[in-house]
């Protein structure tokens, strides 16, 4: 019989379990070092500052207090309170401030160089104090001067500062406090130092008075420039803001006119018997006019240079074009042309040229206006039976409508691209046509104070 | 020799080099192909009377007894020591936190950032008198020019009559400017109920401002911080195990181990790590994730960027801040580390609704866990305006 008798070679087994551990080994290195490479960042991430990213606030118009600015001669206390009313009008009407009534005020500001009592402000959540002091002198001349404070970081925000004037300038003065006071808390240009120029509206809607106006942007200050024998249109203020320019009607034709803001006189932009011109806009430098001229039944896009009066034909096609803007920079030039069928967007170089379509939407669109910033259009949509004031981005992207009612139309920009201003007619006979103002992201939709009717803003740029 | 026989001889002859070499160091490359360790058997040839001695005079459990105890063991030893030698780190870290205490001597750089002495800084302007005392009223940029467009008097102080010029051309002159739409809205009903405008994405109007509010600060789900996985105890002592079992766990064990320490790293928990350079402050386990988020939760409630401008509003900036052990920010550390995005004058605004945001919020302090101050005695927050523009 045969048997097997069996015995592991000790050799042979060793050689192979120290390769296996050789290998284990190899492979335990490898995966420490994965292990160490993965947990080093982790573990040096603990090391420094704890880290952590916001990404969510709040959207909340931010509350100030702007005690009375303090008399410092007997005679300007009524102004004193006056400027400070209109500081505090002009910004909570933004929409991005809101004022802290004066009744929840804890201490009072006694002198523009008293300490300020920051737990007091901070107890109401005021978030920015504006102190001042308005002084006039025997000649009526009156001095302002303000600060402002962050009152929970319990420093000045920028340094003070002071404005004087006439004993008639004090709203022109409390707009330039304001605008500072925005401009310090927003990082952008403030509005409030600027005028409005537009066409007044009396009378029922068969037989309307029209005649130009201007008022501070506010509503305050109005003053007419036409009377109301000749229907006017569009007014558009010059860049230096010194001259307008408007359609009127006087001679029968739509005829654009030139006007000069201080000695309030007029002219005629150009002589062009039979024809009729309209829709005008001054180029970002003042030198060139941009306007639509109509002949023989077709209406194209012409420039004018102001100083020789040489005209440029900048279309040439059997659709209507009109409502020209200027980009700032001055290179290109938005309008409104139904070329497609019906009213669209388009832009086009200085000198003319192919344009660009930008509109896509449904509905039609017009009186695209460049925003001073550049980057943005601003234009009147009707769709669907109702009218939009909208933006857009200058290639037509990103479009936002703002508003939405009967009858909007024709925005104008603040100085700051901030702001729009436009035209809101409601319905009916008795229907009347009124200033509307929106901030640009939709919000802060409101009338202009005014009296009366009122349609076709232009915004002024800043005021010297 | 013949050309044939040498290209023979060389072929021959590589062959076999490379046999060689192959049995030499194949085994390094692939080593861990091998088969499982070959069992090799000697065989004798015996006679049936030699084998009818032999097993009339051994029992058959003598024959089976040597593999188990003898060969398997003494190579379980070796993987075994390593098994403990990981559990055991948990213990040994403690140790080490020993050695941190010494750190603390180095601590005093932490009072360096000194909270409180900043703080002293900032009271300084809390009595604005210094920069009242300075003429910081600039006699500067005055108005005292007049409100320019002096248009005189009012031009047309006498209107009010007739006003029917030329009814006939006006229309047409409307018709071009405010093209049909004067004419269209007409017979329309001021109020359609219809839907809103279906071009516009997003129709940000007075109507549905309310709609578009930003989300409230509160958390819309506040996430629990995770529960501290258990660690499970170790296998106290490796048992002598099956022989059939040791020769396989020679392998598995050090990848349960590395696969441990790999788990473990990734979890995050180096709870065992000094405190980052303090001395004094109790140092304690990093933040969980949900004291992260309370403190996320606290600072976004107050960071307002209602009054930013659109500039500051693409402007990312990066703020640090010192904090005390009651969780209150102290002042005067708060400062801007970086940005990007936008220009310094954007970042500048940025930034100061970031501050607003960290001071208006720590009222009593943020949440923050006392035991591990040191984790959160430096901040660093980085606000993200991405969401909160407008679209």
């Amino acid at each position: 019989m045969i048997r097997f008798a069996t015995a592991s070679r000790p050799g042979f087994t060793q050689r192979a379990h120290k390769e296996g551990d050789a290998m284990s080994v190899l492979r335990s290195l490898c995966l420490a070092l994965a292990v160490t490479g993965l947990a080093a960042p982790a573990a040096l991430a603990q090391q420094g500052p704890l880290r952590i990213e916001i990404t969510e606030g709040v959207i909340e118009p931010l509350p100030f207090a702007a005690p009375a600015f303090v008399a410092e001669t007997p005679s300007a206390s009524q102004v004193a309170a006056e400027v400070t009313r209109v500081i505090a009008a002009d910004l909570a009407g933004t929409g991005l401030f809101r004022e802290i009534p004066e009744t929840a005020f804890i201490s009072p500001v006694t002198g523009f160089d008293a300490p300020v009592a920051y737990a007091d402000w901070k107890a109401i959540n005021a978030q920015a104090l504006i102190t001042g002091a308005v002084a006039q002198g025997s000649d009526g001349r009156i001095n302002v001067k303000f600060r402002l404070y962050d009152v929970f970081s319990g420093a000045p925000l920028g340094e003070g500062l002071q404005f004087g004037g006439g004993e008639g300038d004090w709203r022109r003065i409390a707009h330039k406090v304001a605008d500072q006071v925005y401009a310090r808390i927003t990082g952008e240009d403030g509005y409030f130092d600027s005028r409005v120029v537009y066409v007044s509206e009396a009378g029922p809607k068969d037989a309307r008075q029209k005649r130009l106006a201007i008022m501070d942007y506010d509503g305050a200050n109005v003053q007419y420039l036409t009377d109301s024998s000749t229907i006017v249109l569009a007014p558009r203020f010059s860049p230096s803001g010194d001259r307008i320019l408007y359609t009127s009607f006087e001679t029968g034709f739509p005829r654009i006119k030139l006007m000069d803001l201080a000695s309030v006189s007029s002219r005629a932009l150009a002589d062009l018997q039979g024809n009729m011109t309209f829709a005008p806009r001054f180029s970002p430098d003042g030198s060139t006019v941009v306007f639509s001229l109509s002949q023989d039944g077709n209406t194209d896009l012409y420039s004018m240079q102001l100083s020789s009066g040489q005209m440029t034909r900048l279309t040439n096609a059997p659709s209507i074009e009109t409502a020209p803007s200027f980009s700032p920079d001055g290179s290109k030039i938005v309008f409104e042309s139904d070329r497609s069928g019906n009213q669209q967007l388009y832009v086009m170089g200085v000198g003319g040229g192919e344009p660009t379509r930008i509109s896509f939407g449904e509905g039609r669109y017009g009186t695209p206006v460049w925003s001073p910033r550049g980057d943005m259009i601003a234009f009147t949509k009707q769709n669907a039976g109702r009218f939009h004031i909208g933006v857009m981005r200058t290639d037509g992207s990103e479009e936002r409508l703002l508003t939405a009612s009967f009858l909007d139309e024709g925005p104008t920009w603040a100085p700051n691209g901030r702001v729009i201003m436009f035209t809101r007619e409601t319905a009916g006979a008795g229907g009347i046509s009124q200033l509307f103002s929106v901030d640009i992201s939709g919000r802060n939709l409101k009338p202009v104070p005014m009296e009366g009717g009122a349609s076709d803003p232009a915004w002024s740029p800043l005021l010297p | 020799m013949e050309r044939s026989q040498r290209i023979g001889l060389i072929v021959s002859g590589g062959g076999h080099l490379a046999a060689i070499l192959w049995l030499l160091l194949g085994g390094i490359f692939f080593s861990h192909d091998l088969p499982p360790p070959v069992a090799t058997a000697e065989v004798t040839l015996m006679s049936e009377a030699e084998f009818s001695a032999m097993t009339a005079a051994a029992p058959k459990a003598p024959v089976e007894s040597p593999p188990a105890p003898s060969v398997p063991e003494p190579p379980k030893a070796d993987p075994a020591p390593p098994a403990p030698v990981e559990e055991t780190p948990p213990e040994a870290p403690a140790p080490e936190t020993p050695q941190a205490q010494p750190e603390p001597d180095a601590a005093p750089e932490a009072p360096e950032v000194t909270p409180p002495a900043t703080v002293v800084e900032d009271v300084p302007p809390t009595p604005p008198a210094p920069p009242l005392e300075e003429p910081v009223v600039t006699p500067a940029p005055v108005t005292d020019a007049k409100p320019k467009p002096k248009p005189a008097d009012i031009v047309a102080p006498d209107p009010v009559d007739a006003p029917e010029p030329q009814p006939d051309t006006a229309p047409e002159a409307v018709a071009e400017t405010t093209p049909d739409p004067a004419a269209e809205p007409k017979p329309e009903e001021p109020e359609t109920p219809a839907a809103p405008q279906e071009t516009g994405e997003v129709l940000k109007t007075e109507e549905n401002k309310d709609d578009e509010r930003v989300a409230s600060a509160a958390p819309s789900a506040s996430p629990r911080p995770a529960s501290k996985p258990a660690k499970k105890p170790a296998p106290a002592e490796p048992k002598p195990a099956a022989p059939a079992a040791t020769e396989t766990k020679p392998d598995e064990a050090p990848t349960d181990a590395v696969a441990d320490a790999l788990a473990e790293a990734l979890s995050g928990e180096q709870s065992d790590e000094p405190a980052p350079g303090t001395g004094t402050a109790p140092s304690g386990p990093p933040l969980t994730g949900g004291e992260k988020d309370a403190l996320v939760i606290a600072v976004k409630a107050c960071w307002n960027v209602g009054a930013l401008s659109s500039d500051a509003l693409r402007t990312v900036v990066t703020v640090g801040v010192s904090m005390d052990q009651s969780g209150m920010p102290v002042q005067g550390s708060i400062r801007m580390i970086g940005f990007e995005g936008g220009d310094d004058a954007a970042a500048r605004q940025a930034f100061e609704a970031g501050r607003r945001a960290i001071i208006r919020c720590a009222k009593t302090g943020y949440p923050l866990p006392p035991e591990k101050y040191a984790q959160w005695q430096e901040v660093e927050i980085v606000f993200n305006p991405e969401k909160m523009r407008m679209k």
